[in-house]
């Protein structure tokens, strides 16, 4: 049912699309950051770089706006939830926008190393996608407060975790046999600890979802 | 019972008796049926809110705990309500005793036109005889009570009349503990009031919760947020829900007690 106040009913829309937008702009991000780490196209890690400012804009913008909604209509029950919601997914957001700039800059450190290529464009690849994926997914179940889609991508972050376990497991082998190859291991092991705070992040965004329909806190539950 | 309350994030429990049981409780206006079937258990020492849409039933259910309505001939009540374990819908049960046990202030304040010393010996006079000393004391103890004291002490022989808005509602507050009844009943008791004179009123009606039952019903939700241990949510004389006030602004049973204190009402 709509808020007998029309103009609530503007507001609250106007947030929700807003952390979409939001959203939109990260996901954008990600993909150039993943591409520029298989390419090693310098022009996107300035692209990623520069766009970086407009996602810290966009937290500012959609904070303010949530306190904004707060004061004037101190809202109760699930427009309650949606709203502080709505701000702790902008923070995660946020979050992720930092683990991409950090993710592009490595980007550039590979250039100049040849070591590891097969690894950075198989594995972190794959990780990197089922991030992308969680992400995307996380954003449409948050657009539709949709449960069922929500449930799943905190289930996925399971398999995100493993892999990177595994990835780990792969580097350090190398690592013992070849000393030389440290510095260039420790580059992709944090590059991929980049893409699995990701994954961490877009399963919050799913926690939200949850919240907010039902009204019971996910977080923290086993 | 016992009633769990949470309050705000620190979730303290905290166990209350049952000061007035309402059980089954049907009211008529004439053919017109005001409630329908209410049950519901009153802590004692908090303070419990009605809320709801116009013409739910909300003042109806506060006006049957004192049986104010028997003051209009058509209207009556069938069900129960204990309070303290005594049903005071039975015809039997001492109107004028039970006025001393549940003390009413409306929403418009309503000195009587008299001093201010007056208004509040008024009532205390048809309950107990005092003598001179005792009744400046319990003046002076209800004026405190109800925050008026400091303002008022300089002019207690002045008319209630001459009162701010605020200090009148304050001084029917005073009024209504003076006789030291159990329960405080407060039927919309800040919605003539400015801002600052509301939150005084909330403030003491909070303080006067550790020494009585308080049932309010308020247009207001914030303010049952605000000053309430428990919320009723009314619509068409039913009770939809009954939930620790911490609760059901934040996560409510019923679908339609969300629509309403949402605003998605109508």
């Amino acid at each position: 049912m709509e808020h007998t106040s029309k103009q609530f009913e503007i507001e609250l829309e106007d947030l929700r699309s807003g952390l979409l937008a939001m959203g939109g702009l990260v996901e954008a991000q990600f993909e150039r950051a993943l591409e520029a780490i298989a390419s090693g196209d310098e022009e996107l890690v300035e692209v990623v770089l520069r766009e970086e400012k407009r996602v810290n804009d966009k937290q500012i913008e959609l904070d303010r706006k949530s306190m904004e909604i707060i004061a004037k209509r101190q809202p109760a029950a699930v427009d309650l939830r949606q709203i502080i919601c709505t701000m702790q997914a902008v923070n995660d957001l946020e979050r992720i926008g930092d683990e991409i700039k950090k993710i592009a800059q490595r980007a550039r450190q590979f250039q100049a190393s040849e070591r590891f290529q097969t690894l950075r464009l198989n594995e972190v690849k794959r990780i990197g996608s089922v991030a992308q994926d969680m992400l995307k997914e996380s954003l449409n179940s948050f657009a539709r407060l949709d449960v069922i889609s929500a449930s799943e991508v905190i289930g996925r972050d399971a398999a995100v975790d493993e892999e990177f376990e595994r990835i780990m497991r792969l580097l350090v082998t190398y690592m013992m046999e070849d000393p030389r190859t440290i510095s260039a291991g420790l580059d992709v092991a944090f590059l991929a600890k980049a893409i699995e705070r990701v994954a961490d992040h877009a399963k919050n965004i799913g926690e939200y979802v949850i919240h907010i329909v039902q009204g019971k806190d996910p977080r923290h539950a086993g | 019972m016992a009633f769990q309350v949470a309050l705000g994030d620190t979730a303290v429990a905290e166990v209350a008796t049952t000061k007035i049981g309402i059980k089954n409780l049907n009211f008529f206006y004439g053919t017109f049926q005001g409630l329908r079937n209410i049950t519901l258990e009153i802590p004692e020492r908090q303070v419990t809110a009605f809320i709801g849409p116009s013409g739910c039933g909300k003042s109806t259910l506060l006006r049957t705990l004192n049986r104010m309505y028997s003051l209009y001939p058509g209207q009556r009540a069938e069900g129960e309500i204990n309070l303290n374990g005594v049903n005071v819908l039975d015809p039997k049960h001492d109107l004028n005793a039970l006025r001393g046990q549940v003390g009413m202030v409306f929403q418009k304040p309503t000195p009587f036109p008299m001093s201010i010393y007056d208004n509040i010996a008024f009532g205390v006079k048809l309950y107990e005889s005092l003598n001179r000393s005792d009744m400046d004391e319990r003046v002076e103890w209800a004026l405190k009570k109800a925050a008026l004291w400091t303002e008022a002490k300089d002019k207690l022989n002045q008319s209630g009349l001459s009162l701010s808005g605020g200090q009148q509602q304050r001084l029917c507050i005073a009024r209504g503990i003076a006789v030291k009844p159990e329960v405080l009943l407060l039927d919309e008791p800040t919605s003539a009031l400015d801002p600052i004179s509301t939150a005084r009123i909330e403030e003491l009606v909070s303080e006067l919760r550790t020494d009585y039952t308080i049932v309010m019903v308020t247009h207001n939700m914030q303010q049952a947020a605000r000053v309430s241990q428990h919320t009723a949510y009314m619509y068409l004389g039913e009770l939809i829900e009954f939930t620790p006030t911490a609760q059901i602004f934040v996560k409510p049973k019923d679908k339609r007690t969300e629509d309403y204190i949402t605003g998605r009402f109508g």
